[in-house]
This record gives structure tokens, C-alpha cells and sequence, in this order.
């Protein structure tokens, strides 16, 4: 990631009407977004781009957003890239599985633009933090 | 005493001596055994002696001594044993069947004679006594005098010993009266029908137990045959019955039979019959012998329990229809309820991804830079979707709350929850929404009460009794929520200044889709869930709701949650 440049997110989601919204909402803040509508492609475009940080629905066709997860967190590239899984599933144990999988957030549906911002927003100061005490 | 019994006596019964025939049996042998004594002393007188003395032939060697003219010592007393294996004249009448005579007793070495000897006696003679050709026993006598006894002695004592059989002979026959006249009684007084039919199936005896079953007076049905007494049964009577005894010479034991009789018209009663054939000699039957048994009530018993019995296995089986039934229903149900919990759930779920869309699109638009763009009319608009949207989300919330707690798995994530926290977030989103209707929000708070708790459960708790009190509050007045603790309760109220609720819905406040009919109020619909779902996350937590309201007087909105235990460890 280039110090200066706007920051790339990743965003997975199958329903086209809710991958706009996440990546307007993006773009709109200031971030540059790639976009997938399954969990493969997401799992190839985040191997590629290595983005900064990426949002990814639990429900996808293919490689679910869950096993996604997983995945991503066994590759050394993107171990610890900030992950912010999005579902319209609710329940305790849905949370617990997305913290199980290894994301950092997990955000119920509806979720607001403003808050996904701040969320964002928040991750990345975070990692930019732990990046600057580390260097 | 002894009277000859009259052959029509025992042809036609002795219905005087009857009720007697026992004592009379009994006393026969006690008067036969005087009998024989007297006839002893007759014989004393009549031959001049001193002894006399007869003896009954029991079995070979032994006689009886039944009758003495007087007691000798303790060989010759009444009634006593004797054995007849010496020379004794009644010892050789039994081996030789004729009178015998006794010279000198004290030639004689035998211990009886001996003691006739010892006893002063000389002689005697005895004679046989044959009742017909039996020989029965013997009559003899003994003298203490020197001279021998007369030579008619032996003719004498032969027309005592057969006046004596003529007594026995008399006795036997009365015996037999008396016997036969027992038979009657116990003929006639037995409980069970008895009856004897000949060889051409008519009634030769009848008893009165039988007579009762027939109905009639047994004399009428006597030589009369079984069909024209009974007409009902004679027909089974003789297939079953009597024709089966009569053909195998063989008993019929135990055969039902049922029927009318003229005893008691119209009434089937039931009988256990068994009949033998009845012989006369080895071979030839005379008839059969009939017994009856009345077995109507004990049919009828068996009726009843059997009746009672199927009553009992149906009433069952109904019963266990009747579960399998309940069990079928039962399962059904669980599966309704699987099946709606999955479509609420279903719906809940699937109205969130659409939900997002409007209400994030909604939100790009109102919070664009260029939103100025929009008139004020498409921002009025704009508010309605979101406020209409924000309902729609509502409701999939509740939904998804309620099925859960109806599935008995409401999520609930439990921590130190400290209520005036709750209480201040619950405010401070409700505010906006009091301060347009025109309602003042105040708090009194206890500090520091802390439950465990899941704090988004109990906010969203707060936010229904809240939401609720605002809505039925009239404009210009107040909503109070209090925080207390109280003996290891944590009370939380929410109390409004409305128009209450009537009595009688109060029960049903708390019921999904209730409505307060008529209650007042602005006109904003919701869902019908809140107050379910707060008494829903009330319980879950283990505590209690409920609400105190006087119609036109408010309404106070209680909730009671369980604190920590004491010594618990946390505070």
C-alpha cells in the first residue's frame, strides 16, 4: 500500500444491488474498490490486489464467505489483512463463527453506509497504528 | 318297640318319622344293645340259670358280647370284645355253625373258660343265631350248678336265638325305612334339581328343587315325559343329556342348557345339567338320574363382568386411539411450529438483504453533498420510505426475537449490564421522537444497579416499554424511568401519563399482535410485538413483567430482573 494513495477494499457480495451500495459507499469515502460476486473470485482478487482491507458477505454461491476467510487468513500475504464479514444472519452463533473464521468485525444487515465507514475507518487506523509501533 | 316294617312304608315314605330319621338311627344301635340284653335276662329266667349272654360274630375268632343277663367282671361286661378262639360253646357255634355244650369249664384251658371256672361256673351251652342263613352270631348260657343242663336246654335257646333273629331281621328292615326316609329328606331338601327319567324319557322322581324349575307341583309332572314339562329344554335336555347317557352308559357331566319354563315365563334362565345312567343289577339301566343346577346368576354375573370387561378394553382402546390420535396431532404441531420458526426465521433473514439495499441507497441520498438538489417535497418523501423502511426492519427484528423464544433459543450474550447505562442510551435515542410529541422524559435512578445481562436484549426491552409509552401519551405530558433495587431484584419502570389501560385487557397487554383497543393516542401503528418481546427477554433473563394502570390514570410498566446472587463474587 502506497503511503498517500487511496487505500483499495475489497468487496465480496452476490447481490449486485448490495455490492453497488458497498462500493459507492466506498468510493464515495475516498476508497478505491474492487469488487467480486462470489467467494473465488474474491479469494483470486485479493491474492492479486492485496488489498488493504475487504468486506465480504457470509452468503455467497461457491467458496462461502466463511470458508473465504479461512482461507485468506492461511495465506501469509493476506494473514493479516483487516476483514469485515457482512450477514444478514443475526444470531450469537453466526457472530461467533465469523470470529471463529478469523474476521475482525462482523456487521448484521441491515447495516448503514455510515456505519460501515466508521467501521472501516476505524480498522485501518488500527492497523496503521500497530504498522507505525512495529517499524 | 320294635315294630315290623310295613311294606307300604317303605313304598310310600315316612313323612311322620322324617324330621327324626336321625335320632332314630341312632338310637337303634343303643336300643338293639338293651335288646340283647333283655333277651339274655329272658333266658336266665327261662332256663334257670345264672348266665346268659349273646355274642355277635365279627369276623373269624373274634366276637361281641352285645347283650349279658348280668355283668361278670371285666371279661364278660356289654359290648365288649371277645376272642373266640378256645373251647367256649359260643367259640365252637362259630367254627361249627351248631349248638354247643360245655361240660365243665374248669376241664377246659382256655383263659375264658378259665374264668367262668375261676367264676364258679360249670357248664353251658350256646346256640347259633342265623338271621336267614347268615349265620349272625350265637345266644348262650352257663350255670354254677353240679348238675348237667336239661337236654331241651339246646330246643329252648334255638327258639330264643331265632326270636332274636327276627328282632335283628326287623331292625335291618327299619334300618333300611329309615335309611331310605334320610334319602328322601336329603332327596327332597337339596338345593340342586334332581330327577330320574326312564327308558321312555318320562319322570319317574322329581324333586322339589326340580319342581321349582319346572314350576309345577311334582306330583303333576310324575310319568309325564320331559316334553310336555318342559317343552323349552326337553328337546337339548334329550339330544345333549339324557340321550347321550342312556346310548354310551356313560355320564354327561356339566352340559349348559338354557330356556324358558313355566316357572318363570319369558326369562331365559341357564342350568348346569349332568345325568348317569341308573343301573339295576351290572347291566341293565333303569333310566337316567337328572341333576340341575340353576346358574342364572352366576351366568348373569358373568355376563356383567364380561360386558364390563369389553366396556373396560373398548373404553381403552379408545383411550389409546385417542392418544395415537393426540400423539399424531402432537407431532403435527411440532412440526408447525419447526416449519413457522424456520419461515420466520426465513422471512427475517430475507428481508434484511432488500432492507439494506433501500435504506443504504436512502442514506447515500440524504447524505450526498449535491442533496440540496432535492426539493423539499422529495426530502418529505424521501422520509417516509426511510421511516416506513426502518418499521419493515422493525418487524423482521421482532420476528426473529419471537420465533426464537419460541424455539426456547433466544440468543442472549450475558455480562455486568448496568441498567442506568441502558437507560441513558435508551433516552438519548428517544428523545428526538418525545421531544416532537411533546412528551418530557425525566429519569430516577438508583446508581450502581448491575444485572447480568445481555445489554442489547435489555435495551431493546427499555426501547418497547419506552417506544410504547410514548406513543399512548397525550401531548404535554411525561414519561418517567426508574432504576431501583430492591430485595435482590433490580426494578426497572417505565410509567407514562396516559390514559391507561382497561382492566380487562391488561392480561392480554403482553400477547403477541395485542392492541390496546380504543386506548387514545396518535394513530402510529407498530408492530404488536414490543410488549411481547420485552415480557419474552424478561423471562429469558429470569425475571418478571408486568403493569399496574387505572384506566385515565397512566399506566406503570414494571420489570423485575434478578441481580446477582449474594456472594456471587461480583458486585
Amino acid at each position: 500500500m502506497i503511503v498517500g494513495s487511496r487505500p483499495l477494499v475489497l468487496v465480496a457480495d452476490d447481490e449486485p444491488d448490495i455490492r453497488g451500495l458497498l462500493s459507492r459507499t466506498l468510493e464515495r469515502a475516498g476508497y478505491q474498490v474492487i469488487a467480486a460476486g462470489d467467494g473465488d473470485e474474491a479469494f483470486d482478487l485479493a491474492r492479486e490486489h492485496l488489498p488493504a482491507l475487504a468486506v465480504i458477505d457470509v452468503v455467497m454461491p461457491g467458496r462461502s464467505g466463511l470458508e473465504l476467510v479461512r482461507d485468506l487468513r492461511r495465506r501469509a500475504v493476506t494473514r493479516s489483512m483487516p476483514i469485515i464479514l457482512t450477514s444478514a444472519h443475526v444470531r450469537e452463533a453466526d457472530l461467533r463463527l465469523g470470529h471463529a473464521a478469523g474476521a475482525d468485525r462482523y456487521v448484521t444487515k441491515p447495516l448503514s453506509p455510515r456505519e460501515l465507514i466508521t467501521c472501516v475507518e476505524g480498522l485501518l487506523e488500527t492497523g496503521r497504528r500497530e504498522a507505525l509501533s512495529t517499524t | 318297640m320294635y315294630r315290623v316294617a310295613r311294606d307300604d312304608m317303605s313304598r310310600g315314605g315316612l313323612p311322620d318319622l322324617e324330621p327324626s330319621v336321625e335320632a332314630t338311627l341312632t338310637h337303634l344301635a343303643e336300643d338293639a344293645g338293651d335288646m340283647f340284653s333283655v333277651i339274655a335276662k329272658q333266658a336266665t329266667h327261662l332256663l334257670g340259670v345264672e348266665l346268659a349272654g349273646v355274642v355277635r360274630f365279627e369276623a373269624s375268632n373274634i366276637g361281641r358280647l352285645v347283650g349279658i343277663s348280668s355283668k361278670l367282671g371285666r371279661e364278660f361286661g356289654p359290648d365288649t370284645e371277645i376272642s373266640l378262639d378256645g373251647n367256649t360253646a359260643s367259640a365252637v357255634v362259630q367254627r361249627t355253625g351248631r349248638s354247643a355244650r360245655v361240660q365243665n369249664y374248669a376241664s377246659h384251658g382256655d383263659r375264658r373258660s378259665r374264668y367262668l371256672a375261676a367264676n364258679a361256673y360249670r357248664s353251658g351251652v350256646a346256640v347259633p343265631i342265623y338271621v336267614g342263613t347268615y349265620l349272625w352270631g350265637a345266644l348262650g348260657v352257663a350255670t354254677t350248678r353240679d348238675e348237667a343242663l336239661p337236654s331241651d336246654v339246646e330246643d329252648r335257646l334255638t327258639g330264643l336265638a331265632e326270636l332274636v333273629a327276627l328282632a335283628l331281621a326287623n331292625s335291618d328292615s327299619f334300618a333300611r325305612v329309615a335309611h331310605q326316609a334320610l334319602l328322601d329328606t336329603i332327596f327332597k331338601q337339596t338345593p340342586v334339581g334332581l330327577g330320574f327319567v326312564d327308558l321312555e324319557r318320562r319322570y319317574a322322581h322329581i324333586n322339589v328343587a326340580l319342581a321349582e324349575i319346572h314350576g309345577r307341583p311334582a306330583t303333576a309332572d310324575l310319568g309325564r315325559p320331559l316334553s310336555e314339562v318342559i317343552p323349552d329344554l326337553a328337546d337339548e335336555l334329550e339330544e345333549r343329556c339324557v340321550g347321550p347317557a342312556l346310548d354310551t352308559g356313560q355320564a354327561v357331566l356339566d352340559v349348559e342348557v338354557s330356556g324358558e319354563t313355566s316357572a318363570r315365563p319369558g326369562e331365559c334362565r341357564h342350568w348346569l345339567v349332568s345325568c348317569y345312567p341308573a343301573r339295576i343289577g351290572p347291566r341293565e339301566i333303569a333310566g337316567v338320574g337328572v341333576v340341575m343346577l340353576d346358574i342364572t346368576e352366576r351366568k348373569r354375573s358373568e355376563a356383567e363382568r364380561e360386558r364390563l370387561l369389553e366396556a373396560e378394553q373398548l373404553a381403552r382402546s379408545r383411550a389409546e386411539t385417542a392418544e395415537m390420535n393426540l400423539e399424531r396431532k402432537n407431532a403435527h404441531l411440532v412440526e408447525l411450529d419447526r416449519i413457522r420458526d424456520q419461515l420466520v426465521a426465513f422471512v427475517s433473514h430475507e428481508l434484511r438483504t432488500p432492507l439494506t439495499a433501500i435504506r443504504g441507497y436512502l442514506e447515500l441520498i440524504l447524505d450526498d453533498e449535491d442533496a440540496s438538489r432535492l426539493s423539499t417535497e422529495q426530502r418529505e418523501y424521501l422520509g417516509i420510505i426511510e421511516r416506513n423502511s426502518h418499521r419493515l426492519m422493525q418487524l423482521a427484528s421482532d420476528l426473529l426475537v419471537v420465533a426464537q423464544a419460541d424455539a426456547g433459543r433466544l440468543d442472549l450474550s450475558i455480562a455486568e449490564v448496568d441498567l442506568e447505562t441502558v437507560v441513558r442510551e435508551c433516552l438519548t435515542n428517544a428523545q428526538p421522537r418525545a421531544a416532537a410529541a411533546d412528551i418530557t422524559l425525566t429519569t430516577e435512578l438508583e446508581p450502581a444497579v448491575l444485572v447480568p445481562g445481555d445489554h442489547v436484549r435489555l435495551s431493546e426491552l427499555l426501547d418497547n416499554l419506552v417506544s410504547n409509552a410514548i406513543k399512548f401519551t397525550h401531548p404535554g405530558g411525561g414519561v418517567v424511568v426508574r432504576v431501583s433495587a430492591r430485595n435482590g431484584y433490580a426494578v426497572l419502570e417505565v410509567q407514562d401519563t396516559g390514559s391507561g389501560i382497561p382492566l380487562d385487557q391488561q392480561p392480554h397487554i403482553f400477547d403477541r399482535f395485542f392492541r390496546v383497543s380504543d386506548r387514545p393516542g396518535k394513530p402510529v401503528p407498530g408492530t404488536g410485538l414490543g410488549l411481547a418481546i420485552a415480557k419474552m427477554i424478561a423471562r429469558a433473563h429470569g425475571g418478571r413483567i408486568g403493569v399496574h394502570s387505572a384506566e385515565g390514570a397512566g399506566a406503570n410498566f414494571w420489570v423485575e430482573l434478578p441481580t446477582y446472587a449474594l456472594g456471587a463474587g461480583t458486585p
